[in-house]
This record gives structure tokens, sequence and C-alpha cells, in this order.
């Protein structure tokens, strides 16, 4: 997908997001309306020009050649490894769940030998453990077992 | 009072005092580094043992611990580019830059001599203010105060980059987000869709660490590459120095600045950081600002430590937190047994000058300790992408925990990451974005009760009147002065 | 080989933690557990539905020392600081997924019990599946500026000015010196939207507001000097409420009248009906019962027997009462079978007529439909 074409999803997105926010504002009382909704409105019209704008510039372009285009496979890979992480984490509970996220992102993606990515997530998790022994910071709990 | 000044420097510099101060200066740096982690965890953390505590060592503990958090806090924004508390999202913008050109040790250095500096002064201001505080605080009324978080928006739009479109609609964007929770004047619950997670709205340290971490850690992945484009490290500690000697007075002005802002009640001191940034880049002339240059670390830098004194004023004389730190701060002062108050400058006169004292000293071990570490630290901007992000995630999901210790905070973390991470790819800028989440409560408020105290009066108001003529040369002064410019210069040919 | 500078900085952090070891010793003690049994275990949990350095959580801290000390074995108690949706969050969590083995206490505040008494909709705790251990009071001073030129809150009724009073939010705090002013009819414009007591304390000394009120210890300490120097006038205390459900004059502040004698004088009769009743309702569960400590009901009845016993052993402490006289302002404690009293009263008041009577109040007055908090 080009940049440009991204760029006009994405804008769209807002602008949709802008009045639905200022549909749902008109619910609100009196003294919570007011803000929202003059936010929202300013988005939406902001938004829909900046789109109208863009739109017309694209349909003036005729060439299709030299378009920037980005990235969608990797990063959508890159944060499905966060996300998993965050759901083993729920199933499982912080520390397992960073063992097991640890060894096989340095495994699969870092390419590390195995001795070395054992190595270095025996390490992290020494360092995790004993921060938040320390400075007494709190976990995210694994909803299903309560670790 | 200059004599009672120096007896509080006796007081201050009792060994066990002295002791206190520089575990409180070692936690500071601990929990600035750490990014999501700030001066508010600090102060959680160390409240239950100032219980009961003598007042003195209990604050050269906390007082320590606070005034260091924003020179420790500059490692992961210059080298990592992610925020490393609230207070240094601005020294990403030039610091990083800087990183990726190898020259992370002279920014660090420049950076945390201005820390250094900032806090000096921030004291300075402290201490200087204390006559004059009661007065001063009493004259910013609700209008001033919705103005001056006007000021704070306009910002925005100077950082807003090449299209002001893409600029506003970020900035609406944050106040769009800041306006999720409850509205200031009643609970009602906005756009919370039923979680009472979303009641009391999003954390700002969730935002902020969502908006600039997030987006590093998948780029850092898709390019594959260290934070440092070549292989070694250019120019010293030393040489970031000399830079911030060389721009001795942005480091007064932005210091200046930064007390100031914090000693406004109400406007919060988050935005410190960027208005001192933009505040530089306003006034200095040939800047290359957003590319690398040292005076774009120089700036927010010197500001966000001197805000530390300036927001004591009123936390310690009005009993108003000007942030969640000197909220915490006051609980502690009751568990010491005292409360803040007018009494704070008579009776417990000498407590005041020795908190004074302990944010100038504390300053000083801070940089000195940091820039002692810069150089093993530095070399964290030559590891590869893939090798740092998997360690950085679990720490950065961890820090963003903190906030509300609520699953909430994380699946926050990751929804507003993926905005900034699509934001970052299409080039629309994100500091708009957070200056607008920062000062939305505020906007709302202010406004508000504006309106409902003195209907429309309030626009008559001098000072109102005053600050939007400031706006409007804001927001446009650089357009004419470059009309103006370029009229001399087809003249002059 | 660059691995090896992630392990560097990793060795840093931790030389920066050993500077903080001191700190670890005490802290060790207060690691979290879950899973902890009786009182034979040494830990006990405190949840404050709050942040930590607020007024309750400062309450909530103070309090396990003493509590832990009248308790046999004298286990610890540790704070647990569960923030969120005005303490609702946190108050629900602690009923709802907390272990009911009497290990594990609560400590509210008012914005804990007024949306209770509200009947919001995302409350689910309950006064009944609660019992109540340690109560503490608090008091509020109604005082105006010296601009109204009044003596004192007898005059109320001939002043000129428009009254612009700051407030935070018409369902926290301020909405008992709301319904004051309602019973007392003084025409005052609340401007609401205000951060907090203290922000509000400083749109009063600008002239923003000229009616305002301050709880005990802000009064005591930032009002009373302007007493002093002539800058404001002390009109009402909202008084207490006594065993019997009447309202009588706060003992921090003997010498104000409460808004009961304030309306005989104004009226020349006593006060009566809804908004008088509400009054008394809102002012014990906000002000008269501020600030009390918990346990589940359905906790163990040895456990219970024990806390309720350490409670009573609390009240005669005369140590006790000299450490807490700032944190509770100088007022003292309940003992327990009196403050589970006064809580079964509360209930008993509930009742449609009163949260009918709160909502049409909040229409009416300040355009808020509570059905929809």
């Amino acid at each position: 997908m080009t940049k440009q074409t991204l760029n006009l999803i994405f804008t769209f997105c807002i602008f949709i997001v802008f009045v639905w926010a200022a549909v749902t504002a008109l619910t609100f009382s009196r003294l919570a309306q007011f803000f929202p909704l003059y936010v929202s409105i300013a988005g939406s019209i902001v938004s829909g020009i900046y789109l109208v704008k863009e739109v017309v510039k694209i349909m003036k372009q005729k060439d299709q050649g030299s378009h920037p285009k980005v990235l969608i496979v990797k990063p959508i890979i890159y944060t499905g490894w966060i996300v998993g992480y965050v759901i083993t984490i729920s199933l499982f509970g912080l520390f397992i769940a960073s063992t097991i996220y640890l060894i096989a992102f340095l495994l699969i993606e870092s390419k590390f030998t195995f001795f070395k990515a054992l190595y270095s997530t025996g390490i992290a998790l020494v360092i995790i453990t004993v921060l938040s022994n320390l400075l007494n910071i709190a976990w995210p709990q694994s909803v299903l077992l309560g670790l | 009072m200059i004599e009672s000044a120096m007896e509080a420097l006796s007081i201050v510099l009792d060994p066990s005092r002295i002791l206190f101060m520089c575990l409180g200066v070692g936690l500071g740096i601990v929990v600035g580094l750490l990014p999501g982690l700030g001066g508010t965890v600090g102060m959680s953390l160390l409240l239950p043992f100032v219980f009961g505590m003598d007042p003195f060592i209990g604050m050269a503990l906390l007082i320590g611990m606070v005034a260091v958090v924003h020179t420790g806090d500059t490692f992961p924004s210059v080298l990592l580019g992610i925020p490393g508390s609230s207070g240094s999202q601005a020294t990403i913008m030039d610091g990083f830059p800087l990183a990726k050109k190898g020259e992370a040790s002279r920014a660090m250095g420049a950076a945390l001599f201005c820390s250094m500096i900032g806090g000096i002064i921030g004291g300075v201001a402290l201490y200087l203010a204390i006559p004059i505080a009661a007065p001063l605080i009493t004259s910013f009324n609700s209008p001033v105060l919705f103005m001056l978080t006007m000021l704070g928006l306009s910002m925005a739009g100077l950082l807003a980059g090449d299209s002001p479109a893409k600029g506003a609609l970020a900035g609406l964007m944050g106040l769009m987000i800041g306006s999720v929770g409850s509205a200031p004047a009643i609970t009602e619950y906005r756009y919370t869709f039923d979680f009472l997670y979303l009641s009391n709205g999003l954390s700002l340290p969730v935002v902020a660490l969502a908006i600039f971490a997030f987006p590093i850690l998948i780029t850092m992945l898709t390019h594959k590459g260290s934070v440092a484009e070549s292989n070694h490290l250019k120019g010293g500690v030393l040489k970031g120095v000399g830079d911030a000697l060389k721009n001795k007075f942005l480091v007064m002005r932005s210091a200046v600045l930064g007390s100031l802002i914090g000693f406004i009640p109400g406007l919060g001191g988050s935005v410190v950081d960027w208005l001192a940034y933009g505040a530089g880049k306003k006034t200095i002339r040939n800047n290359q600002f957003g590319e690398g240059d040292i005076r774009g670390v120089i700036a927010p830098e010197s500001a966000n430590n001197a805000k530390e004194g300036g927001s004591l004023i009123p936390t310690l004389l009005f009993g108003i937190p000007g942030s969640g730190t000197t909220a915490i701060l006051l609980g502690g002062l009751i568990l010491m047994g005292l409360e803040a108050g007018p009494r704070m400058l008579t009776t417990e006169l000498p407590l005041t000058l020795s908190i004074v004292w302990t944010l100038v000293i504390a300053n000083i071990i801070g940089a000195i300790l940091c820039m002692t570490l810069v150089k093993p630290i530095a070399k964290l901007s030559l590891i590869p992408g893939e090798k740092l992000v998997p360690f950085l995630t679990i720490l950065l999901l961890i820090g963003a925990y903190q906030s509300n210790f609520a699953w909430g905070d994380i699946i926050a973390f990751i929804a507003i990451g993926l905005l900034g991470y699509i934001m970052t790819i299409l080039d629309w800028p994100r500091p708009p974005l957070l200056i607008g989440f920062v000062l939305a409560i505020s906007a709302e408020r202010y406004y508000w009760i504006s309106i409902e105290r003195y209907g429309w009066e309030w626009l008559s108001n001098p000072i109102v009147i005053t600050i939007g003529v400031l706006i409007v040369i804001l927001l446009t002064g650089g357009s004419i002065m470059k009309k103006i410019s370029n009229n001399l210069q087809r003249e002059g040919v | 080989m660059r691995k090896m500078y992630a392990l560097t900085l990793l060795l840093i952090l931790n030389l920066f933690i050993a500077g903080c070891q001191p700190l670890s010793f005490v802290s060790s003690k207060v690691t979290s557990g879950e899973e902890e049994q009786g009182y034979n275990e040494d830990l006990l949990t405190m949840v404050v539905p709050y942040n930590s350095g607020g007024g309750t959580d400062v309450f909530a801290r103070f309090m396990t020392k003493p509590l832990s000390e009248h308790i046999e074995n004298q286990p610890s108690i540790h704070v647990e600081n569960v923030p969120g949706g005005g303490s609702i969050t946190g108050t629900n969590e602690y009923v709802n997924s907390y272990d009911k083995d009497g290990t594990n206490l609560v400590a509210t505040s008012a914005s804990t019990h007024i949306p209770y008494l509200l009947d919001q909709s995302s409350v689910q705790y309950s006064f009944d599946e609660l019992t109540p251990l340690v109560g503490a009071p608090t008091g509020g001073v109604v005082y105006g500026s010296a601009d109204l030129n009044i003596k004192d809150g007898f005059d109320l009724d001939q002043v000129k000015e428009k009254l612009f009073y700051a407030g935070m939010s018409p369902t926290g705090l301020d909405l008992t010196t709301l319904i004051s002013f309602e019973v007392l009819e003084i025409d005052s414009k609340a401007v609401l939207g205000y951060e907090g007591r203290g922000p509000a304390r400083v749109a009063f000394e600008q002239g923003e507001s000229n009616i305002d009120f301050q709880t005990t210890t802000a009064y005591k300490q930032n009002i009373e000097p302007k007493v002093e120097d002539g800058k404001a006038v002390p009109l009402y205390s909202l008084g207490q409420i006594d065993e019997n459900g009447e309202v009588v004059r706060d003992p921090q502040f003997p010498d104000l009248p409460t808004v009961k004698e304030v309306y005989k004088e104004l009226h020349g009769e006593e006060p009566k009906g809804q908004a008088w009743e509400t009054y008394k309702h809102f002012l014990n569960a906000t002000y008269t019962l501020q600030k009390v400590i918990w346990v589940h009901e359905g906790a163990p009845e040895s456990a219970k027997e024990e806390l309720k016993k350490t409670a009573n052993k609390l009240v005669k402490d005369e140590q006790f009462k000299q450490e807490s006289s700032v944190i509770l302002e100088d007022y003292e404690v309940y003992s327990q079978a009196e403050l589970e009293k006064r809580i079964d009263n509360l209930e008993k008041n509930m009742n449609e007529d009163t949260i009918n009577w709160v909502y049409e109040f909040l229409l009416k007055e300040h355009g808020v439909d509570g059905r929809k908090l």
C-alpha cells in the first residue's frame, strides 16, 4: 500500500471518530457536553477539509510511479509479538510469560544461539525480580492462575 | 532571611540527612531512568517510610528523589527516543536524532549539565519567591489560567512541522483523548464504554509511553539497526557541557520559564519541556530544531528540573498540588506531623529553606552521578534493535502497568501505541497530540469556570487580552516575519 | 559482544539499586502475598481505593501501626492502593475479589459512601456486606468573605451581593454543603469544576468566590488566620450527627452555630421537611462517618471478633489518642459497637424519597441528571 492511500484511510477513520464523538457528545448533560462537542466538531471540520484536499490532490496526480510505500506485514508481525506476549501474561502471569516470550523472540527474531538466549533470559528475569522486589513494583497478574 | 538560609544549610549538611538525600537521589535516578516510572512512583514508594520521621530527614529523602527524576529520565529520551518520565518528552525531539548521529554522549553531557543548572535555578526561584508567593498565586484567576492553557496549546501549533492541518488534527485528537473520563465539573463518564478503567481518564505516563515508545519498538525491529547509524560514538560529555556553556542565555531563559510554569497552580508541569522547547524554537535564529540541534536538548532539560522548585511553592504554601508527585508530597508532610499552609513560612521556615538547599545539592549530586554513567550507558545506542527490543518491551509493559495497576493500562498502551505508530509512518506530528492530551482537562475546567463565574465579561480582563495578543503573535509571527524578510530581500535586489 | 553492553547497563542498574538497599530491608517485609490465612500468618492487607498520598491513604497508613499493635500476634498490615473510578473501582474489587478470610480490610471515605447512597449503577458494594471496625469523623465550616458585610451566619438574610460558591462536583463532598444552602435558602451560584478544596480556597482569596467551606484542618490552618485579619467571616459549621440522629455542634468548633441554629434564628422554627432530612442523612454519611475501615461481613466470626476487640482497645489507648491528633484532626474514633449502630441507622434512613429528592435537587439546581451517573 502506498503512503498516500494509507494516509487517506487514516484521515477518514479520524473523521469518522470525530463525527461519532460529536454525535455521542449530544447525549451528555450540559456540564459535561460543551468541551467534547466543540473539540469533536472542530475535529470533524478540519479532518473533513483535509480529507477533501488530499483526495483532490490525488485526483490531480496522474503518474503512478514513485509513491513511497509503507510496510504492512512486518509491523503487524511485530505488534503480534507484543500482543502475544500480553496474552501469555494474562494466561500464565508475568514471570512465565516473560520466559516464554524472551526465549522465543531471541531464538526466532534475534537469531541467538539456544544457550545465549537462555542465558540472557535468565539474567533479564533475575533483574526483573530484583527490581520489582526492591522498588515494590506491581506486576500484571494472570487472570487465570492468579500468579 | 539570609541568616536563616545559612542556618538551614548547616541543618541540611548534617551527615545523616546527606545520607538520606543520597538515598533519595539514587532512587530518583532509577525511577527517572526506567520508562514509565517517574516522581509519582518514587514518592509512593518512599511514603511508607517517612511515617513518623524527623521532617528534615524525611524531606531530604523525598526532595532528593524528586529533584533528580528529570536528570535520570534524560537517558532513555536521548538514547532510545523513549520518554524516561513524562517530563522529558521534548528532549526526544533533538536528543534522539543526536544519538542517531552517534553523538549521544554530547547530548547527554549538555542535558545533564543543563539539568543541574536548571535545578539550581529552580531552587533559587523557590527561595526568591517565598516572600512574594502569596499575592502572586492569588493573581491567577480562572480566565487567566484558561488563557495560559490556550498559550500552551498554541505551542502545539509551533511543533506541528510541515503540515498545519496535520498538526491541528493531532492537537484535536489529543484534546479528544483527554476528554475521556469524567468531566471536571461533574462525575459523568464520557466515552468510557462502561469500562470503569476509563472513568478517571487515561494516565499521562501511559499515553506518553504509548505515543513515543511503542512506535520506537516497532521501527527498531522493522529497520533492524541500532540507534546510532555510525559504529563509533563521537563527542564526549565535556563537549556537551561546552555546548551548554556556549548557550548560557538559553539555559537561563528556559530555567526561568520552567520555574515560572511550575509555579502556576493548576497548569500542571507536564508541558514545561514542550513550552521551553517551543519557545527555544521560536526565538533562536538559524536553528535546526528537530534534526539534532543541541539547543533543542538544552532548552527542555534546563526547564524540566527548574520546574520542581517552582511547583513546590503552591504545594508547600497553599497545599495545592501541581502534579501527582506533589500531591503525594502533601500526604508525606502529614505523615511527618506537618501540614502545608502559611505556617511553612513562619514557624516552619527552616524546613522550607532546607528544601531549597536539598533541591540545589541533590541536583548537583545527581548530575555528577549521571555524568559518570554516560559513557557506559551511551553504548546502548550501538546495540541492534532486534536484540534490545524484547527486553525493552518487558520494561515498557511493566512501566505502563505502574500507572493504575490495571490491565487497562496495558491495553491502552498498545491501542494508543498503534495510533502513534501510524502517525509516525505517515509523518503526523505527535507532540501536539500529547500537549492537547495534557491540557485538555485544564482547558475544559477553566473555560467552564470562567463562563459560569463571569459570563463573557472575562474576555475584557487586561491580562486575558495580553495573553491573547501573545498567542496571535506566536501563531502568525513566524509567517509575518518571513514575509517581511522576503519583502526586504526583494527590495534589496 | 554487543549484548555485553546490555549486561553492563543492567549491572549498573543493580548498582543503583544497591544504593537503595536500606529501603529494601524494610520493604521486603511488605512484599505482596495473596495466600495468607488467619492471624498466625504475619500479614494483613488494607485496601485503599485511592492513590497514595491522599487523605484516606494517609489515614489508612497511619492506622496500620496502632491497629496491628492491638491484634493478637501483631501481624503487620500493608497498604494496597487500588485507585480509579473515584474509589468505586477499588471498593468493588475489595468486595468481589479479595478473600473473605478476615485478612483483608478496606478503608473508605465520603466519596465512596456518596455513590452508594445515590445508588449509582457502577457501585457493586453495599454496607450490608461490610462490617465496620474503625470510624472517624471530620467537620466542615462555611465561611464568607468580609466583603459581604455581615458579622456571622445569623445575618445571612441581609446579604446584598451575589454569592458565588466554588466547588468540585455536585456529587462529591460539596453535596452536603450545597444541601445546607438549600435548607437555609441561601441563593448562591455554585461554580463547579475546581480541582479540589485547595484551588477552591485560592478562588476565595482571589474573590472568584465569596462563600466557601473547608474541612476542619484546612479551615484551622488556612482560614482562621484570615478570620483574625478580618478577611473572612465564619458563618456556620456543618455540625455533627449525634447518636440520636440529631445535628449538634462540632466539638472542634464549639463556638460556631450549626445549620440548625442558623435556620432557627432566621425562620423562628426548627428546620423540617425532606430537605432537612436529606441534609442530616448526608451529613452523617460524609462527615460524621467520613472515614471508615471495614472488613468483609462474610469473614470468619473469630476473625471479626478479634478485629472488633482491637477496634475497641484502640478507643481506650491514650497513646493512640495523642499520636493521632494530627491525622484525626483531634476528633475521637468511635467504639466499634457505636460505629455499627451508626451505620445501621444510616442504612435505615436510606429510602427512595431521599434519593429522589437529591436527584431532583441536582437536576433542578445544577442541571445534572444523577440517574445517568
